[in-house]
């Protein structure tokens, strides 16, 4: 399974809600670069030093059960940290993450897919990955090459795809998955205008079903578009956390955008 | 894996032994898929596939045996110096191949694991058991060769078996150990690398065992794992008659002496620090790798 009911902590979560935030931080530690050759020839063997880079801030928010939620920042704010940390890809320095549910994560465009192999083959790893049982993969493969409309090509290796098509076959196996909870990082960035349309009904879907969807954009007329409730994240903080429509105008305001 | 939880308002319960038993479920299905597409990836790209695994290998005993059986004469006073050979040589490519591939295992599956979330320990798995799995191949190769001299199979080959899992549990501990290592210095490859060229010659590869003039040298060279389980080996098939550690090194299994126990708690020393090491980076993989 992509993630289970994954308490880091022993808190429990309010019956309405799907995912619950609460003050998580995250810091990375980035290797400084070595400042010259010469440096480096004269100590080998000094240790690498590190700067700390905190990316989340205290994050705290909750997710309700069957809603759509979007997330909105500027690029470097902290979007994808946070949901690789929801996902557990991370683990937060504290804080706790509490789902309810199964998540299936399609973070920065993909699910991991290694170029080499076929489409075939990568559905038969991502979605083992990804918790699906061998029966369910065959089941539900024909539906996944349909969705991503790459029926002609699936003996190909994906180094033959375009980066289009590489997307649309990745989302295609991350919404066959038994999710309840599925977050999307930036797929109505890319593919074409029907592949865009054909995520959006596929989010009017997941609603009809009482599944929650989190999204993730820098493109504010999206989250307006298809969230019911928004977050602005600045510099690893929430800002806040309102109707998408309030949000999307927050977000505008503080970039000094104007709305028309 | 759970299926989907109907009713939402009940939370997956993560605790008791079904759950633990789904576990070790799902990590042996993703192992085993993974391994599947791992020794496609490896040969699918070459004209004679799988004909390398064995190929290799025996064009590195062939080279070897020109110059150490025919050039240097090594085997001189050996009878099946060839098949002699053939034993080391097939099972130390497994240990390097295995261990090397294992150690890089984590670095080349990067993208994997900054996108999703799962077990991290089956990409270390994954590796190794391809690599054995290829391996399984040679030993049809040394079948021929035992064939070839007139050698017929005995029970007591079954203990081989047992020899063959510990060689695999010693290649698994070292090699999660190295891949640990590798994240964060990625200089151990070099590092490696050098250390498998002082293994390859401290290890009695090419040359019979006697060579060795001194008792304690002999004694302490078995104290390496991999020695210890190519001699019984070696012994098992072509010298079944010789109970003497000294010319052979080969100390029977049922035996319980020092010599016998000590390289068998080096792999399992091995084998738990490469798991607790394993284990206690897994959490930062994503991030570190």
């Amino acid at each position: 399974m992509a993630s289970g009911a994954r308490l880091n902590g022993h808190g429990a979560i309010a019956a309405t809600d799907a995912i619950d935030v609460c003050g998580i931080s995250k810091t990375f530690r980035i290797p400084q670069e070595r400042l010259s050759l010469r440096q480096h020839f004269l100590h080998p063997l000094t240790r690498t030093t590190y700067e700390t880079n905190s990316v989340l801030r205290e994050v705290s928010f909750s997710i309700r059960k069957g809603e759509r939620f979007g997330i909105v920042g500027r690029n470097g704010c902290g979007k994808t940290t946070l949901l690789k940390t929801i996902a557990g890809i991370y683990r937060a320095d504290h804080g706790e993450v509490r789902l309810r549910g199964m998540l299936s994560p399609f973070i920065e465009l993909g699910v991991g897919f290694n170029t080499e192999l076929s489409a075939r083959d990568n559905i038969m790893i991502s979605g083992a990955l990804l918790g699906l049982s061998k029966s369910d993969l065959l089941e539900r493969f024909d539906e996944i090459i349909a969705f991503a409309e790459l029926e002609r090509f699936v003996d190909q290796r994906l180094k033959n795809y375009s980066s289009g098509m590489q997307v649309r076959l990745a989302y295609s196996v991350a919404i066959q998955v038994p999710f309840d909870i599925l977050i999307v990082d930036e797929v109505l960035a890319v593919g074409d205008a029907k592949f865009q349309e054909k995520c959006i009904k596929t989010f009017d879907d997941f609603s009809a079903a009482g599944k929650t969807v989190v999204l993730v954009s820098h493109d504010p007329a999206a989250i307006r578009k298809h969230c019911q409730r928004a977050m602005l994240l600045e510099n690893g903080s929430v800002v806040s956390v309102g109707s998408s429509n309030e949000i999307v105008d927050l977000y505008f305001e503080r970039e000094g955008i104007s709305t028309q | 894996m759970t299926s989907l939880a109907s009713d939402l308002s009940e939370p997956i319960p993560n605790t008791g032994a079904a759950t633990r038993v789904g576990r070790a479920k799902r990590v042996w299905r993703l192992v085993t898929v993974l391994t599947g597409m791992d020794i496609k990836l490896r040969y699918g790209d070459s004209a004679l596939g799988y004909i390398w695994t064995v190929g290799k290998p025996l064009a590195l005993f062939s080279i070897l045996y020109v110059v150490f059986g025919k050039l240097v004469r090594f085997g001189a006073p050996m009878p099946h110096f060839a098949l002699y050979l053939v034993i080391g040589v097939m099972l130390w490519t497994f240990f390097v191949d295995g261990a090397t591939r294992t150690m890089g295992s984590i670095v080349a599956n990067a993208t994997l694991l900054r996108k999703l979330p799962f077990p991290r320990l089956v990409i270390p798995l994954a590796a190794s058991l391809t690599s054995f799995v290829t391996f399984g191949l040679s030993l049809f190769a040394i079948a021929i060769f035992v064939a070839a001299n007139g050698i017929a199979p005995k029970l007591d080959w079954l203990v081989l078996i047992l020899e063959l899992i510990e060689l695999y549990l010693f290649v698994l501990g070292l090699g999660l150990i190295l891949a640990v290592i590798h994240v964060h210095l990625r200089d151990i490859e070099q590092v490696w690398e050098l250390l498998v060229q002082l293994l390859f010659f401290l290890s009695p590869i090419i040359y019979p065992f006697s060579v060795i003039q001194s008792a304690t040298y002999r004694k302490i060279m078995l104290l390496n794992p991999f020695t210890q389980i190519m001699q019984d080996f070696r012994a098992l098939i072509l010298y079944p008659n010789h109970k003497e550690i000294v010319d052979t090194g080969f100390v029977a299994p049922a035996a319980f002496t020092p010599l016998r126990i000590a390289p068998l708690f080096i792999v399992v020393c091995t084998l738990v620090l490469g798991f607790y090491m394993f284990k206690r980076e897994e959490p930062w993989l994503a991030e570190r790798v």
